[in-house]
């Protein structure tokens, strides 16, 4: 653990605990965390709920004290200080907006709780409005705002303050699902445009992946991986991180014994694959296996798929639509084994499915219905095995 | 109306109870009140209109002094039962949970399901000069001899606030409990301290609360008769008794339905003045109590 404290370095989390009581046994929320989030990042954490992450917020803004460790916010140490001494902001799950005042007296809130005269409140009010895009809805009654002016509203609020760092717990959760998508890119270019530090915590991956420049992925208390949406997605190093991190097919099996480079796991009531290298197991030792759903190339006939490590064959069972999400269903042959494979990308499968001219996509979707013999190819370092 | 006769009668019928319980306990009365207050005897079973009644309440001292005694006894009785009762309703709204905030809940409502004849002698029992306090105090050498606690302002206020509690904080409890936590918690975030947080989010979300059970408490205090008497003794000075007074002992009642409608007055301009003030609605308020 370092002592100095770097000053491109906005929250700086240094092995955090928290336990709580429940039910009689005590039970660990937060595990010694650490993480350290540069100036001007936008930072996810991701976790399915219970995992712990709204208690590290929490612990960040202040409404807990740590048990163990120390959080340094701007390069000074946060312990024993309230969260209205705090250099952090929070937007809450449900914004938290002050329903009893305006627009207007919501923004001026903090600023005229630090004394500042009435005229410069104002002025500093309007045009954080102004930048959020609120401009002239000042008088207005919260009541009288739509879902994402509220969003607007409770990140003006906050940023009026010019706070060290942002606290954002899971505030696009209320939203419907196109306005949550739309306020995703609001929040990121809105990040972007004001430079202050970021830190976003939500149980949807693909907000996380969307918005952040880096990602701390929570299970049970711990951080599981850091790292960049890239990283997370196609580096991932754990089981629960690849289950966690985008659509995956995940199977189960067992390490087999084999002379060479390239390790093998046979899949439970399935055929054995070539897995990627990054790790060597002993024989028999039971494997969680990850396959992305675009990672695995579907053809015709064999012959294009010569250059795959693993080459399998199966029966087309059911197309999933769902515009550019769309997937198929495939069973393997002579298991009962079910493969989610992406619907192929324009051109790629038209000719060796088909037969067909590029460009003919409905052709295609039409040529996959339910009982189309397929043939599967996947590289052996898209098959990612974990001990488990 | 185009609803056929026998939806009109079934209406009527199911209506009937409340009309009746209106218009002869209610509506009767105070007409009859109004009319009596409004006559003079001039000989036996010889009326004449007249307003010596009031002429008599402004110009005997006696009767406005306790008029005016009544009203501000009764709203600082409300004030401090306010101030009591809302620590109590918040630790019961926003700290308890579970089980303890139905015992909470329960210990409040407890009290009442004795008659309030019962608890305030209860308190007599407790004050009085060879009652258990008194006693208590001179064993344990704290006063010289044991001190008469009852028939003082104070222990009207006592008795008052005692017997009010449960009406200030039910609406009160029901108020706060619908505050967001979350609201206290950025208030707090953005800056606030207990006093702003309070003074800015906490009192105008409960207002509405506050203005039911205050409304309630005044009326109930202003118009009580038992407590004073009991815990007053002779100089309670409460309006109740100066129209019980005409009524029973003087036998004069057309003074006592004078007093009545006064007080029916007053009581009627100090919760409009209140609602007034704090800019509460009167439909709002009732539906909160």
């Amino acid at each position: 653990m370092t002592t100095d404290t770097d000053l491109d370095v906005d929250l700086d989390v240094r092995g955090v605990c928290k336990r709580y009581l429940q039910h009689g046994k005590d039970f660990t929320a937060v595990d010694d965390l650490s993480l350290q989030v540069p100036k001007g990042a936008f930072c996810s954490i991701l976790g399915p709920s219970g995992c712990g992450k709204t208690t590290l917020l929490r612990m960040i803004a202040g409404f807990i004290e740590p048990d163990a460790g120390e959080i340094f916010i701007g390069g000074t140490s946060m312990r024993g200080r309230p969260p209205n001494r705090r250099p952090a902001n929070m937007i809450f799950q449900h914004l938290a907006l002050f329903p009893m005042l305006s627009v207007g007296e919501n923004v001026a809130y903090g600023l005229a709780r630090r004394g500042i005269a009435k005229q410069l409140i104002q002025r500093q009010v309007d045009a954080m409005l102004a930048r959020v895009g609120l401009s002239g809805t000042a008088v207005k009654r919260i009541d009288q705002l739509s879902g994402g002016q509220k969003q607007r509203v409770a990140i003006a609020r906050s940023l009026v303050l010019e706070p060290t760092l942002l606290l954002l717990d899971e505030p696009l959760g209320a939203l419907d699902l196109k306005l949550r998508e739309h306020m995703k890119l609001e929040l990121k270019q809105l990040q972007a445009q004001i430079g202050t530090t970021f830190v976003y915590i939500t149980h949807d991956q693909s907000e996380a992946l969307v918005m952040s420049d880096f990602i701390a992925v929570m299970n049970q208390g711990k951080f599981e991986q850091t790292g960049s949406p890239q990283d997370l997605y196609y580096r991932p190093h754990t089981a629960f991180v690849a289950g966690f991190v985008g659509h995956s097919n995940r199977l189960t099996g067992r390490a087999v014994a084999v002379a060479g480079a390239q390790p093998v796991a046979r899949i439970d009531g399935g055929p054995a694959l070539f897995v990627s290298p990054q790790q060597v197991f002993p024989p028999e030792r039971p494997l969680a296996l990850f396959i992305r759903p675009e990672a695995i190339v579907l053809a015709r006939t064999p012959a294009p798929l010569e250059n795959f490590a693993n080459r399998l064959s199966g029966t087309v069972q059911s197309l999933l639509f769902d515009g550019a999400n769309s997937t198929v269903l495939i069973r393997l042959d002579d298991s009962a084994i079910e493969l989610h494979v992406a619907l192929p990308q324009a051109g790629q499968l038209s000719g060796q499915l088909g037969g067909q001219p590029n460009g003919q996509r409905i052709g295609q979707v039409a040529e996959l219905r339910a009982g189309v013999k397929v043939h599967l190819g996947m590289a052996a370092e898209h098959v990612l095995a974990f001990a488990v | 109306m185009s609803q056929p006769p026998t939806t009109r009668l079934l209406l009527w019928l199911l209506l009937a109870p409340a009309v009746l319980w209106l218009g002869l306990l209610i509506v009767l009365p105070h007409l009859e009140i109004l009319m009596l207050s409004l006559r003079q005897r001039v000989a036996p079973q010889e009326y004449v209109f007249s307003l010596k009644q009031y002429a008599t309440f402004f110009d005997e001292p006696l009767y406005w002094h306790t008029f005016a005694r009544t009203a501000l006894m009764s709203l600082l009785a409300t004030l401090l039962t306010l101030l009591l009762a809302f620590p109590v309703a918040w630790h019961i709204a926003k700290v308890a949970r579970g089980r303890t905030k139905a015992l909470l809940l329960a210990l409040v409502l407890l009290p009442f399901w004795a008659s309030e004849m019962v608890r305030t002698l209860g308190w007599v029992i407790l004050l009085r000069g060879s009652g258990v306090i008194p006693q208590w105090l001179f064993h344990l050498e704290l006063t010289a001899q044991p001190v008469e606690l009852l028939y003082n302002d104070a222990s009207i206020l006592l008795g008052l606030v005692y017997s009010s509690l449960l009406f200030m904080l039910i609406p009160l409890v029901n108020a706060l409990e619908t505050l967001d936590d979350s609201l206290v918690e950025a208030a707090y975030d953005l800056g606030g301290n207990r006093y702003s947080i309070l003074r800015q989010i906490v009192l105008p979300h409960a207002a509405p609360g506050i203005a039911a059970g205050t409304i309630m408490v005044f009326m109930l205090t202003l118009g009580n008769y038992l407590t004073p008497v009991l815990l007053g003794g002779k100089n309670s000075m409460w309006f109740t008794e100066q129209i019980y007074t005409q009524f029973i002992t003087r036998f004069n009642w057309e003074q006592g339905a004078a007093f009545a409608l006064l007080l029916l007055v007053l009581s009627t301009l100090m919760v409009w003045a209140g609602l007034k003030l704090t800019g509460q609605g009167f439909g709002e308020t009732l539906r909160r109590a």
